[in-house]
């Protein structure tokens, strides 16, 4: 990546943007079993009860006793995930989130520094497809890179608070969407398009 | 080579402008997979619009547009045309059609040259027809025909039509290429690793 990391990063603006790179935002891994969670009145007041679901009982042997009403999963049920708070850049492009009052796309960025050296040098050289290295910026954002396995949608209540640190410049937005493009398609983006992404 | 065509109705009846640009760039393009784009404006647009095109071509292909489009007031449309070449526009009457329509109703559609001339229009409609013509000196095609007025909005093309299989395969193939080497792996799943 030739660009300088001043062309790489600008302040944020007023407005939520794509690019934009904040602190604190929930990453969501949902890993099995699958639980859905449901309130409970105990003596020791209301919790949350947990219900495993079983994909397969028949075959799994194991049929555990379902909540009260059965699963609800076609309607939506409150379920045990796994979550991670740290830096997310918001993918969800502006048009979208001036329309969309519900849904916003983060993606996980992780610092490059806890990776075996070997390792940080194939990120930076983006040579696995899975991630895009993003560069340090001062002291705002150390050498770090988005991991586009681990994209979360989100409330946009959940980006009210968090710290907006930093966002990407337009040009720097177009490394990450031709990144991203690669990681979805394994394909090249040719350099004509690559101008028209924005 | 990528040709834009932008395409603009002003204010005045009748006037149109046309301003192609390029961009550099050699892009494969096999003209018989090539059909007819149409762009339309919407029913709800009254006032100036822009409507704007894309058109691939390499240095031996020309872009060609045509332009029919419906005068307020008049039962009449004008067949405008025009290509990449820098050669100009023509302009040309049409029909007499009287139809009592006030939307737009043949949104979405494809046609053929013939087609479209045998329907009743209703609005403004661009459709882009590729033909082979004598390269240019350059490699680089720039005319504008006549300077726009008023634009207001911006009108893409086909963002409301549904794109068959056939034409997301192709879209995707002329804006990009097959990655030639592999994902190269990581020795950890950075999953295992604090993310502060």
């Amino acid at each position: 990546m030739s660009m300088k990391p001043n062309e790489f990063y600008r302040d944020v603006d007023p407005l939520w943007c794509q690019g934009d790179i904040i602190r604190q935002v929930p990453h969501i891994h949902l890993k099995p079993p699958l639980r859905a969670l449901r309130k409970e009145t105990t003596k020791f007041g209301e919790r949350l009860a947990p219900f495993e679901y079983q994909f397969d009982a028949e075959e799994g042997g194991l049929v555990r006793t379902p909540p009260p009403g059965g699963f609800k999963f076609s309607t939506g049920e409150q379920v045990e995930a796994f979550c991670q708070l740290a830096l997310g850049m918001v993918l969800t492009d502006g048009c979208e989130i001036d329309k969309d009052e519900r849904h916003r796309q983060v993606a996980l960025i992780r610092p490059l520094s806890p990776l075996p050296s070997q390792d940080q040098q194939t990120i930076r050289e983006n040579l696995n497809f899975s991630y895009c290295y993003l560069p340090a910026y001062s002291d705002i954002i150390a050498e770090s890179y988005v991991d586009f396995r681990r994209i979360t949608t989100l409330h946009p209540n959940y980006l009210r608070f968090p710290d907006r640190i930093i966002s990407l410049t337009d040009e720097a937005l177009k490394y990450v969407k031709t990144q991203f493009i690669r990681y979805v398609t394994r394909r090249v983006l040719n350099p004509e398009a690559i101008d028209q992404l924005l | 080579m990528e040709l834009q065509t932008t395409l603009s109705r002003s204010s005045n009846l009748g006037e149109y402008s046309a301003l192609i640009s390029t961009m550099t760039s050699g892009v494969e393009y096999d003209l018989q997979e090539r059909t007819l784009q149409f762009i339309h404006a919407p029913a709800h647009i009254t006032s100036p619009y822009w409507i704007t095109a894309n058109a691939l071509a390499n240095s031996t292909v020309g872009s060609r547009f045509i332009v029919l489009r419906r005068i307020d007031n008049y039962e009449e449309y004008r067949l405008c045309e025009g290509d990449t070449s820098g050669l100009g526009m023509s302009f040309a009457s049409l029909f007499n059609h009287s139809s009592g329509e006030a939307t737009e109703t043949h949104i979405h559609t494809r046609h053929n040259f013939s087609g479209l001339l045998y329907r009743p229009p209703r609005s403004l409609e661009i459709q882009l027809i590729f033909e082979l013509f004598a390269p240019p000196d350059s490699n680089r095609i720039s005319a504008q025909v006549i300077q726009e007025q008023d634009e207001q909005e911006t009108i893409r093309a086909d963002t409301n039509r549904s794109l068959s299989f056939g034409e997301l395969l192709y879209a995707l193939d002329r804006i990009s290429h097959p990655i030639e080497v592999e994902s190269i792996p990581l020795s950890v799943d950075p999953d295992d690793y604090p993310v502060v």
